[in-house]
């Protein structure tokens, strides 16, 4: 346990009251005071329900969903009735974003080839994961209600498609604490140049206090927000400030008695700190050649290699959860960037060369076994080939949202390598085997973080919540 | 690491329990006879009501309600038998040997004391208690500082000394304004209270109401709860005109409009009988639901959701009662049925809103400041225009007069003493000045009049085609059933000498017929040319020939024009009625016209009846540019029209009740799902709050009503808690959305209910006179100092021994900082500014629009003005835990973390308030600067300590008092309240 920890979780029991329920009458300053003197002080987590197999996550949302038809969800079916018109079954009583009348049904747009002890199927658009299938746990029968990208978001992030929830990394970071005093530790890359649909609020704390949101590291300028000292002012006369403070403050301190006096100066102290480390953590100049190389990272640049590179330092500097999401992946096939073949494909080739760097180096540095890396998106996308504008085909292949069936896979900390799991219908429309949905995978998330999801609550607005809200199961099957 | 923590699921019963340990149990031995809600509910509540209670119902059994534990389960045992212990279910189960058979299940046993409070419970007849919430509140027959002061006695405390008077000086002006008070004024202030401290600081207090600040202060916890925001919300979170609708909260509650009407207005102000347009544009309260434009959604969904939105917040803002649980099935604690979140829906469910992406129904609004403003500009508009016309008049003739001159085929001259002859058919001249087709239509032929032209400058001459009722189709040509024509050739002589017609143009031609074919010598002969006008006929049209060069004519000259319909093919098409004019010189009016603004030439060369309003104006300008008295009114016009276009007009989503066919029918959700609808209900209030009256209309106002007629046992309670949580840090109920019986007890029941009661009656719900009672009590004015056992006995300050001390709002600590720095605008209302944010906060999908930041004065403007995206709030606030908006947030959370000391140390707008702050800080020493500064900042003598500290920092820093100022605005007692 950390300083860090103890006094942020020291500042939310203030907040929430929880401070009772550890003793009656002990004096919240002296806490914090040990603290301050570095005495060892109590942990002040959320009893763990059972053995923790992941002590981090890394997480990919691909904002806007990438398909699974051309991923990892072969199907050769749907090849054969490729720019055929779509059976009626499929679309009766169904609700598209974009989909009007009667649209075509499009075969897989990439050749399929398996890969691995496992054989698991893989798109030639991804070489690089290909060499990596037999580490990997392919959840292929994903499902979720949402079929917009805003709600679809922050169902897959906060259990609810409506605003308001704290996300699964706020949840964990509830849990778990931060293992590094000088870092938040929850913390959020995004690329793509957008944020996601659902804004902010997908690395929000909902109702939980505000220290559990994600900490957004900036792609450009400053790492974090106001880390730098202004224009002119050193780092040692930064220091001065805080003496002089911290010296007035102690006055304080002792005069009101105040023990939010104290937390307000190791909060400060902690600022001075990572001034310092986040700077340190974000910064990949260091790095060997050979990593850039494999990242396909370049210095300086906001990208998605670079948020992948960036996410092994921060695990590897103790930060619990981190968030990437990368914007850009919704393949309508309206525009040369949004075509399967084209700007999505461009995606994918970073994407593939990213991530399988980063398991890689995750399993070179010994930490791939106990850090859980999930890769998913909001939904799928339709066999369909979109058409819009009075039933019009796009101009380039594309396909439209698909809440009935799609792909998460994960690696690493307590998942099954080589598992594909469930499977969607022969064409990848609808989940049919194993299905699992939203708060299936958010409950087996908690539980390989060593949480029973019905347990990890909250108490707001009269009841307690939780990130499953009254549903979800732990998919076993996933489990190693 | 250790695991010390119980699961707060189960921490939350243990709270209420330990609040009856640790402090009631001071105040109340706990003696016979047993009081429900004292002894039993918090038994019932942590073991049983899980499964007994509105959600699960286990074995037929709900302890929530007394008939229902007094009728017979699903196994035929009654639960409860009152007066008879031994023959209650209830206890044969809590006491079972057997585990499986014993309650609660699967959990430890009940404890002795408890199980026996239960056995006395029922034999004195097992009486159930209404949560003290929902019964109505009453006086307590003493003062707020009596109360407290005995309670206090009792636990063995006292109250705290009084703080000293620039300390209370700067936590009222926080508190009432949200502003730190200038340094000469709590001079002043020390001086009057030397005199008389009661006088005096009531003056203070008042002078502080008085302040416009104070309704910006107080209107930020009540935009948190109408989560007020300048979007939408969701994906592409497009900007919305919500501020007209803050303004109306600053001002509503500057000018202490008691709460009742406050609410009514604003759930209801559309509904009031001949509403006025403030009582509407209140109503916006409610449209500030989020609204959701994604491509596809179904707005009927999103409807939805915001009516539900609107009935939760309503409960958890007024009522202090969650009952979004009520949506699925019965409330797990408090006597809410599931049925009643659907008849509450119904007041709600009945407005023209439908998640519609133009946001219908909306008004169109000005900042009120502006509206008086707007009012004159408009009148004097209308005046400057009625003046500008009755000018134009007086030179109407001067602008006929230039027009003619300038523009070529209109600058017409009659010509007189019409002699007609031809060579087929009979033409006879018209007393109207047109020349006339008698009788049959002849075939084919040529006309020739001679005139006496105008004298002057002869360039071209004009035939004009006027419509008659005698032709076919009124002409003004011959052929059957259209009134074409077809004039094949034009020749002209002046006193006999050939005119040379150089061009010709005509306001219509007919397609292959350009009336240049009448100039063309033996286009008669080719059978298929000349001018013609069909498409065109049935209305005047004239053709201009101009000369190849102007002539003079003098007096007596004699014109003679040949005009030939000789059309072989179409024989009938000939003249039907016509007349025959010169133009002053279309070569000299072709240069003058050339000599226009094109624009201006464009408006010239149409008829002026078709000119638009805006082209007559045009006109105008042009023709009177150089008129002083024409110049003066249009300066005047134009500076009046543009003060009022610089006057924002809000386009603000309103409130609309849907009435006859279109109103809706509120169906039960089956298990809360929109979907799936059950049987229709009525508005109806819950059963166990106050009695609805009858003759109150069953709509949003008769709610309002409802909640406000001082029957309602939580309305008052609920809001002077709020304004206690306010002042105080924490509320007397401290779960200010939890009222209900998982809500906190409050210690100090009859301070909340004394001051309830008298909200409601003598202080006729005035907010104001509220603040004006608390403030000036014993309770408020003491010390926030604390000893090391005080802190240790209550640690977050519930018996109120001692004074609040917390830290300030996100919005607080921003309009501090500037407003020490001598910075902060004091502009108010208007449209969100935009004060400097950091590149890259913004980066929403489809939506393109920037975060520009504001010039000048405007990003010093109070933090209530600065713009609320939902999606990505300004980062500074965030950072000091103001709420996204997005949903109703009852309470806010205070935190403290590094991100705020980055925030403080570092950000652009406490850098810049540092630079400012710095020259505010003169003196003649160095020593004095410093003092100056943390006078400035803490109203209170610098001390020894704190000069010796930041001089000690002004040396390691070169000399930078920017950075002692820097530090005096990041200190623990500035970024408090003391």
């Amino acid at each position: 346990m950390t300083i860090h920890d103890t006094l942020r979780q020291a500042s939310v029991e203030r907040v929430t009251r929880r401070f009772f329920m550890k003793t009656s009458t002990a004096c919240l300053g002296g806490m914090a005071l040990n603290a301050l003197l570095g005495e060892k002080a109590e942990a002040a987590t959320m009893q763990l329900n059972h053995p923790a197999r992941a002590k981090r996550v890394i997480y990919f949302h691909l904002a806007g969903a990438p398909s699974q038809l051309e991923t990892f969800d072969y199907k050769p079916e749907l090849a054969k009735l490729d720019r055929q018109l779509c059976p009626d079954s499929f679309i009766k009583g169904k609700r598209f974003a974009f989909i009007k009348g009667v649209p075509k049904m499009l075969g897989p747009q990439t050749k399929f080839a398996q890969h691995g002890h496992s054989g698991a199927w893989v798109s030639e658009q991804m070489p690089e994961l290909a060499k990596l299938t037999d580490k990997m746990c392919f959840v292929k029968s994903m499902w979720t209600e949402q079929f917009n990208h805003a709600p679809a978001q922050l169902m897959m992030q906060t259990g609810a498609q409506i605003k308001g929830r704290p996300c699964l990394g706020a949840w964990a970071f509830y849990g778990l604490g931060s293992e590094n005093a000088d870092l938040p530790g929850f913390m959020v890359l995004t690329s793509g140049g957008k944020n996601p649909d659902a804004g902010k609020t997908v690395w929000g704390s909902g109702f939980l206090p505000s220290i559990y949101q994600g900490v957004q590291c900036q792609g450009h300028g400053e790492p974090i927000l106001f880390a730098e000292n202004p224009e002119g002012v050193s780092r040692e006369q930064r220091r001065a400030t805080l003496d002089a403070i911290n010296a007035i403050n102690q006055h304080t301190a002792d005069e009101f008695g105040d023990p939010e006096t104290l937390t307000r100066m190791s909060q400060y102290e902690l600022a001075f700190r990572m001034q310092m480390s986040v700077p340190d953590a974000t910064d990949i100049a260091g790095e060997p050649e050979h990593i850039h190389k494999m990242y396909g990272t370049e210095i300086g640049k906001n990208s998605f290699a670079n948020n992948c590179l960036l996410a092994r330092r921060l695990s590897e500097r103790g930060v619990r959860f981190i968030q990437l999401y990368d914007w850009g992946w919704d393949a309508h096939g309206d525009s040369e960037p949004t075509s399967l073949t084209g700007g999505i494909a461009r995606k994918a080739a970073i994407m593939d060369k990213a991530v399988a760097a980063l398991l890689k180096d995750l399993e070179q540095r010994g930490m791939l076994e106990d850090t859980l890396v999930v890769c998913g998106a909001e939904f799928g996308r339709t066999p369909m080939m979109e058409n819009r504008n009075a039933g019009k085909d796009n101009p380039f292949a594309g396909r439209d949202h698909s809440p009935g069936g799609f792909t998460v896979w994960m690696a690493g900390g307590g998942v099954k390598g080589g598992l594909s799991y469930g499977e969607t219908d022969e064409f990848g429309y609808q989940s049919v085997v194993d299905k699992v949905h939203v708060h299936d995978l958010n409950a087996t998330i908690l539980h390989l973080l060593g949480y029973n999801h019905e347990k990890l609550t909250y108490f707001f607005q009269g009841r307690n919540y939780r990130l499953t809200d009254v549903q979800g199961g732990v998919v076993r099957g996933l489990l190693a | 690491m250790g695991y010390s923590f119980e699961l707060p699921s189960s921490r939350r019963m243990f709270k209420t329990i330990s609040f009856s340990i640790l402090l009631l149990a001071e105040a109340c031995a706990l003696a016979a006879p047993v009081a429900f809600n004292r002894d039993i509910r918090p038994i019932l509540n942590a073991n049983c009501i899980k499964c007994h209670g509105g959600v699960k119902e286990a074995g037929g059994l709900n302890l929530q309600f007394r008939e229902q534990a007094l009728k017979a389960g699903e196994t035929g045992e009654i639960a409860i038998v009152p007066g008879k212990p031994d023959e209650s279910a209830f206890i044969e189960r809590l006491t079972a040997e057997d585990a499986t058979d014993r309650m609660p299940k699967k959990q430890p046993p009940l404890k002795k004391e408890q199980i026996e409070l239960l056995r006395r419970w029922i034999a004195e007849g097992a009486k159930w208690e209404e949560h003290w919430a929902y019964e109505t509140p009453v006086r307590a027959g003493k003062s707020v500082d009596a109360l407290i002061g005995d309670r206090l006695a009792q636990a063995g405390l006292a109250f705290s000394p009084e703080a000293d008077v620039r300390t209370l000086a700067r936590r009222l002006a926080l508190d009432l304004t949200g502003l730190p008070p200038e340094v000469e004024r709590v001079d002043r202030l020390e001086k009057d209270v030397a005199k008389n401290t009661d006088v005096a600081l009531r003056a203070f207090v008042d002078e502080l109401l008085a302040s416009p600040a104070y309704g910006e202060r107080w209107a930020v916890p009540w935009l948190d709860l109408a989560r007020y925001a300048d979007s939408k919300g969701y994906e592409s979170d497009r900007f919305r005109d919500m501020w007209r609708y803050r303004d109306w909260v600053v001002d509503a509650l500057n000018a202490d409009v008691p709460y009742d009407r406050f609410l009514t207005e604003q759930l209801a102000g559309d509904l009031l009988p001949g509403a006025t347009e403030e009582q509407v544009i209140a109503t916006a309260y409610h449209r500030n639901t989020p609204q959701n434009d994604e491509g596809g959604t179904d707005d009927e969904e999103f409807r939805t959701y915001a009516v539900l939105d609107r009935l939760n917040a309503t409960f958890d803002a007024l009522q202090g009662t969650s009952i979004g649980c009520v949506q699925c099935h019965g409330h797990p604690y408090d006597p809410f049925l599931n049925h009643e979140y659907y008849e509450l829906m119904a007041f709600f469910n009945n407005t023209a809103d439908a998640d519609r992406n133009d946001q219908a129904p909306t008004r169109k609004v000005r900042a009120r400041a502006d509206v008086a403003r707007a009012h004159e500009l408009e009148k004097e508009i209308a005046s400057t225009r009625e003046r500008l016309t009755a000018f134009h008049k007086t030179q109407e003739a001067a602008l006929v007069k230039w027009l003619a001159d300038v523009k070529p085929g209109n600058a017409t001259r009659p010509t007189a003493e019409w002699k007609v002859s031809a060579t087929a058919g009979q033409y006879v001249v018209k007393p109207e000045g047109k020349i006339l087709l008698k009788g049959k239509v002849p075939e084919r032929t040529t006309i020739t009049v001679e005139a006496r032209p105008a004298v002057g400058k002869l360039g071209a001459l004009v035939l004009e085609m006027m419509p008659d009722d005698s032709l076919a189709n009124t002409g003004p040509g011959t052929n059957e059933g259209a009134g074409n024509f077809i004039l094949t050739h034009i020749t002209a002589f002046l006193n006999g000498q050939p005119l040379e017609l150089a061009s010709a143009t005509a306001t219509y031609e007919q397609g292959g017929w350009p009336v240049a074919e009448a100039l063309r010598i033996g286009a008669k002969d080719e059978g298929e040319s000349g001018w013609a006008i069909a498409g065109g006929t049935g209305r005047a049209q004239t053709a201009t020939f101009k000369l190849a060069k102007a002539v003079e004519v003098g007096e007596d000259a004699e014109l003679r024009v040949v005009l030939e319909c000789e059309n072989e093919r179409w024989p009938e098409h000939v003249l039907g009625s016509f007349a025959l004019k010169t133009s002053a010189g279309v070569a000299e009016t072709g240069e003058a016209l050339a000599k226009l603004p094109k624009e201006i030439q464009a408006i010239v060369l149409r008829e002026r009846k078709t000119w638009k309003e805006d082209e007559r104006e045009k006109m105008w300008r042009h023709f009177l540019a150089q008129n002083q008295e024409a110049l003066a009114l249009y300066k005047s016009l134009d500076e009046r029209v543009a003060a009022l276009a610089a006057l924002p007009l809000a386009d603000l989503p309103i409130m609309a009740e849907l009435t006859g066919a279109v109103a809706r029918v509120t169906k039960i959700f089956h298990r809360g799902n929109w979907l799936d609808k059950a049987e229709a209900v009525e508005p109806k209030t819950p059963l166990v709050l106050n009695r609805w009256h009858d003759d109150y209309p069953k709509n949003r106002l008769g709610f309002a009503r409802w909640l406000t007629n001082g029957e309602n046992p939580l309305t008052a309670r609920v809001q002077v808690n709020r304004v206690w949580e306010q002042l105080f840090g924490v509320g007397l109920v401290e779960t200010l959305e939890d009222f209900g019986s998982q809500g906190d007890r409050p210690i100090y029941q009859d301070v909340l209910d004394d001051l309830a009661v008298r909200f409601q009656t003598e202080m006729h719900w005035s907010q104001k006179a509220l603040l004006r009672e608390l403030v000036m009590t014993r309770v408020y004015r003491q010390s926030s100092k604390t000893t090391k056992a005080l802190q240790e006995r209550d640690p977050a300050n519930r018996l109120l021994a001692r004074g609040a001390r917390f830290r300030l709002s996100s919005e607080q600590v921003r309009d501090q900082a500037l407003a020490l720095a001598g910075i902060l605008s004091r502009k108010m209302a208007g449209p969100s500014v935009m004060p400097y944010q950091p590149p890259g906060t913004w980066l929403v999908p489809y939506e393109g629009r920037d975060w520009t930041t504001s010039p000048g004065d405007e990003s010093h403007r109070r933090a209530l003005y600065t713009f609320i995206r939902r999606s990505a709030t300004y980062p500074s606030m965030v950072t000091f835990d103001a709420p996204s908006r997005e949903f109703c947030v009852v309470r806010r959370t205070r935190t403290n973390t590094p991100l705020q000391a980055l925030d403080g140390l570092n950000s652009p707008v406490f850098i810049e308030a540092a630079d400012a702050f710095a020259k505010r800080m003169t003196g003649a020493t160095l020593d004095e600067q410093i003092a100056r500064g943390l006078a400035i900042a803490t109203l209170r003598p610098a001390r020894d300590y704190e000069i010796a500290a930041l001089k000690k920092l002004h040396a390691q820093t070169g000399g930078d008092l920017r950075l002692v100022a820097n530090s005096i605005l990041n200190l623990d007692e500035v970024l408090n309240k003391n």
